[in-house]
């Protein structure tokens, strides 16, 4: 008993020194990649300001509040990226704005990754009617493009921060359902998972545990890329007056606003966009680098 | 083959019957009734009333989605709430626009877009390669409707030779058109290039040039009709993406195409209009799949195989 | 003395695989005459299939790398021919015959279109006469013709094997590259090929490079073998030297597991305990040291000559007192 007990253990611990050994392996291999390092040291500095925003500007005092004699001046010592017809500083608006475009993409990514894994975990483990159904409405959102779904979505429940995130959440949701079940069936009868039906374990553990673990992979790349792409997204529906309002202070929003003042204020629409770009750019970078990263025979 | 493809298309009916399902089960969580919407508030509730009867506002959901169905299949997708038009007629008006913008720039992004893929793949980490690669990414992290803008203050404001707005003249086209086809051609050289990448690799390849086969036939002939099938997929997919990013652009450049009528109509709570535009855009995007479909089965003779079955 | 028609001399490739190089092939040398066949055994890793694609001077682009030594096809130097001139040799004067038969041909094209594009490469036939010849190299290697049009996957494993030797023999080569021909297949159909290329060898009177990992395939095939370990040969001989010679290298005793036995056709490589050292870090001295039951001192720190006996050469110091080689 305890020499299975012990053997058990060692091999645990192989394992385990296996997986760090992986992870230390594609580390560095990320390391090597000098655009996905460049991209990871860049988003750092973001989140940074993001968190730290309140620290560097005062919201309710530069953000929101009105400065009419200054108003649609052009970048200048004092405003390093001018103001806007409300005569409030873009770069305060910028480091403010951050907190909300990047945490959208995030939280949105996040939460649509969840149920993603949920239903297609269920759909690929357990098959049969359960998957038919569950594929079979994916299907039906999946033939709906992306930025339509959630147009839909946001007009039927009211224009706002939250139904914003709900609608982008529910177009993500049927992508990665059919991700995860297509990852799960490739390794379902995998003998680690057969083995682990074999002593007993409870289905829901099997799901998570072997199966979800062994196919974070590809979900990880995925998600990446599409925080990118939720940022984009989302600044693109706030362009088009579905998302973020005034005056709060989101990137896309604050393109959507210095639309009327092109000609007069330009830098109203450059630099807010040029911040997007960056935060788009640098997750692309480190996405990209994941990808070379963890399937290292793209790379030859 | 036939059977399949008949097969195929039977399929699609269940799928567009969904695709309106999902649309009026989300548009019937709107707030409000089309009674008060078209009357306005100085109305009497008597009035309200009487119009939502015969709207059949008042019937049970499942009644309401089967009288819509049946009016579609006769070609009604009811009247703009706004305008008190038929929705379809309008629709009609503005949909070429739309799918001409769509069409136009998938034609020019494919044309540019899977040359240089298959060279980036073919002369990999050359300085083309590079270029290629990096370009494409940059382009896929711009919002269309920011570059949009800097075209704006470039060429219509600051040298005066496009419009900003409208579409009147062919030079109207440049802007959105070239916005939406870099767009594409961006995302068809990262796909182009990842699936050449691929197949180069595959030993069929080897066995190719081991028989002496000339390099570029080994390029042309043996990579790219293989690397082609899963590029119709993504030329598919972006078509769908196409049909997205026509609705900002049209926004942007002011073109009365089918997004800036569905962004109205999501302004004044217009749901016919709403509803009409997306089943529709999803209607033609479930075809162009569709067609996807068959192209693949064309391009891959296992494929073909399985539909013979 | 009868014409040479293959002679590698002293060949190092390299292979670059992140920051280091990994050394595949060490500087071997083989010659080969007209209508006769080597045989080169050796475990995975051991350079073989490197040394094949060295010839057609088909090493991938970019990481893989030849260091030194020539490669005489019929007296001309390979290494140093523009693309025209291997390109047409290829398929055409030698051929290749690819270990995996299940993905060495494209999916997408006939195996018609696939066979007469490699006549089309090398000549100008007519339509009908390269269709003659299709329907011939099908018939003989025992593919009816009126499935010529099928499409690969419409094939068992074994006929896509046939199509593939079908492949290498349409143009009737001088020299044929057989990288484990019967490796995939089952066992039955392992020995029809193995006549079909016997046969074949006879009638066209090729020249090949075969290579295996099955001694029995080795005995009824080759008229030399070659051994090789960790990119070297490190024993060759005629057939007869192998089999019945007195004098062996450790390995090839390794490998034949007991008293080799030229009539026992069955028996199969034994493995021999330990690994391939990391072609990364090659170790000083001899490659074999770390699984010879015969290490020595001098074996940790030198690295053996060949002991030479008329053709039969063994890289061991086991034999240094007896002669001294090159």
């Amino acid at each position: 008993m305890t020499n299975k007990k012990n053997k058990k253990n060692k091999n645990k611990v192989l394992k385990e020194e296996k997986k760090t050994s992986q992870l230390k392996e594609i580390w560095f291999r990320l390391k090597k990649n000098k655009l996905a390092v460049m991209g990871l040291i860049i988003l750092l500095i973001l989140i940074l300001i993001a968190i730290f925003a309140d620290l560097i500007v005062d919201y309710d005092n530069v953000v929101v509040k009105t400065n009419m004699p200054e108003r649609l001046q052009p970048p200048s010592g004092k405003h390093w990226f001018g103001t806007d017809e409300f005569g409030r500083d873009i770069l305060a608006r910028i480091i403010h704005g951050s907190r909300v475009s990047l945490s959208i993409g995030v939280i949105v990514v996040a939460i649509s990754v969840f149920f993603g894994c949920l239903l297609g975990g269920i759909a690929g483990y357990y098959g049969g009617m359960i998957d038919n159904v569950i594929m079979r409405i994916a299907d039906i959102f999946l033939a709906i493009p992306a930025i339509l779904l959630t147009i839909t979505i946001v007009a039927a429940l009211g224009i706002g921060m939250t139904n914003l995130l709900i609608a982008l959440v529910i177009a993500n949701i049927p992508g990665y359902t059919r991700l995860v079940r297509a990852v799960v069936l490739s390794v379902k009868d995998v003998e680690y998972v057969e083995a682990a039906r074999a002593i007993g374990l409870r289905d829901g553990r099997i799901i998570f545990k072997h199966v979800i673990a062994n196919c974070m992979a590809p979900i990880l790349v995925n998600a990446t890329m599409s925080i990118a792409g939720t940022i984009l997204s989302a600044a693109g529906l706030s362009f088009i007056g579905l998302g973020i309002q005034p005056p709060n202070p989101e990137w896309g929003a604050m393109l959507s606003g210095g639309r009327q003042f092109l000609r007069v204020a330009p830098h109203m629409v450059i630099f807010p966009g040029i911040f997007i770009i960056i935060a788009v750019l640098m997750i692309n970078f480190v996405g990209d680098g994941l990808r070379d990263a963890l399937d290292p025979k793209l790379k030859d | 083959m036939y059977k399949y493809v008949i097969k195929r298309i039977l399929l699609m009916i269940p799928i567009l019957l969904g695709i309106t399902l999902i649309v009026f089960f989300i548009m019937s969580l709107t707030p409000g009734d089309p009674g008060r919407m078209i009357l306005g508030q100085g109305a009497t509730q008597e009035a309200v009333d009487k119009l939502n009867d015969e709207f059949g506002f008042y019937d049970p959901l499942p009644l309401k989605f089967g009288n819509y169905i049946i009016d579609i299949l006769k070609g009604d997708f009811g009247v703009s709430y706004r305008t008190q038009r038929p929705v379809f007629d309008d629709l009609m008006v503005r949909l070429p626009t739309t799918l001409k913008l769509v069409i136009l720039s998938l034609l020019i992004g494919t044309i540019i877009g899977i040359p240089i893929g298959i060279l980036s793949a073919v002369k990999q980490y050359s300085a083309l390669d590079v270029f290629s690669t990096f370009f494409a990414l940059l382009i896929a992290s711009i919002p269309t409707f920011w570059l949009g803008f800097m075209l704006i203050i470039l060429f219509s404001l600051n040298l005066e030779i496009l419009p900003s707005t409208g579409l009147e003249s062919w030079k109207g086209y440049i802007m959105p058109v070239g916005i939406m086809a870099i767009g594409q051609a961006a995302s068809l050289i990262r796909l182009t290039r990842s699936s050449m990448l691929e197949v180069i690799r595959q030993d069929y390849i080897r066995t190719a040039r081991a028989k002496g086969v000339y390099e570029k036939i080994i390029v042309f002939k043996h990579s790219l009709r293989n690397a082609l099938i899963p590029i119709v997929t993504v030329v598919g997919m972006s078509f769908a993406r196409g049909l997205g990013g026509t609705l900002i652009i049209e926004k942007v450049f002011a073109i009365q195409g089918v997004g800036t009528f569905m962004f109205d109509a999501i302004g004044t709570k217009d749901i016919p209009v709403v509803m009409a535009g997306v089943i529709f855009l999803a209607a033609i995007f479930s075809l162009c799949n569709l067609i996807v479909d068959l192209l693949y089965g064309y391009l891959d003779p296992r494929i073909k195989a399985q539909y013979s079955k | 003395m009868s014409e040479k028609i293959l002679e590698i001399d002293n060949l190092t490739v390299r292979y670059k695989s992140g920051n280091a190089d990994v050394h595949a092939v060490n500087g071997i040398s083989i010659s080969l005459e007209k209508g006769k066949t080597v045989g080169i055994v050796g475990e995975t890793g051991a350079g073989k299939t490197t040394t094949s694609l060295s010839i057609m001077n088909l090493l991938p682009e970019r990481t893989g790398r030849i260091d030194s030594g020539t490669i005489k096809f019929k007296g001309k130097e390979i290494l140093d021919m523009d693309y025209e001139t291997i390109r047409s040799i290829r398929g055409k004067e030698i051929s290749m015959i690819f270990q995996d038969p299940m993905t060495s041909l494209n999916p997408i094209f006939t195996v018609h279109e696939q066979l007469s594009e490699a006549v089309r490469m090398h000549s100008n036939l007519s339509k009908e006469d390269i269709d003659t010849k299709v329907k011939n190299v099908l018939n003989m290697v025992g593919i009816s013709e009126n499935r010529m049009n099928n499409f690969p996957h419409e094939f068992s494993g074994g006929m896509k094997q046939r199509v593939v030797i079908a492949m290498a023999l349409i143009n009737e080569p001088e020299l044929l590259i057989a990288d484990e021909p019967t490796t995939a297949l089952d066992v039955t159909i392992q020995a029809q090929v193995l006549d079909l290329m016997k046969n074949l060898k006879r009638a066209l009177n090729t020249s090949m490079i075969l290579i295996t990992h099955d001694l029995g395939v080795v005995s009824e095939m080759c008229d030399e073998v070659a051994i090789m370990y960790a990119g070297q040969i490190v024993e060759y001989g005629s057939l007869r030297d192998i089999y019945k010679g007195d004098k062996h290298h450790p390995y090839t005793v390794g490998l034949f597991g007991s008293i080799p036995n030229i009539k026992d056709k069955s028996k199969r490589l034994k493995p021999i305990s330990g690994l391939l050292p990391d072609p990364t870090k090659l170790p000083v001295g001899c490659y074999f040291q770390d699984r010879c039951p015969h290490v020595m001192d001098k074996c940790r720190t030198i690295h053996p000559k060949y002991y030479i006996n008329d053709n039969h050469k063994i890289l061991c110091h086991l034999f240094e007192e007896d002669k001294h080689g090159q």
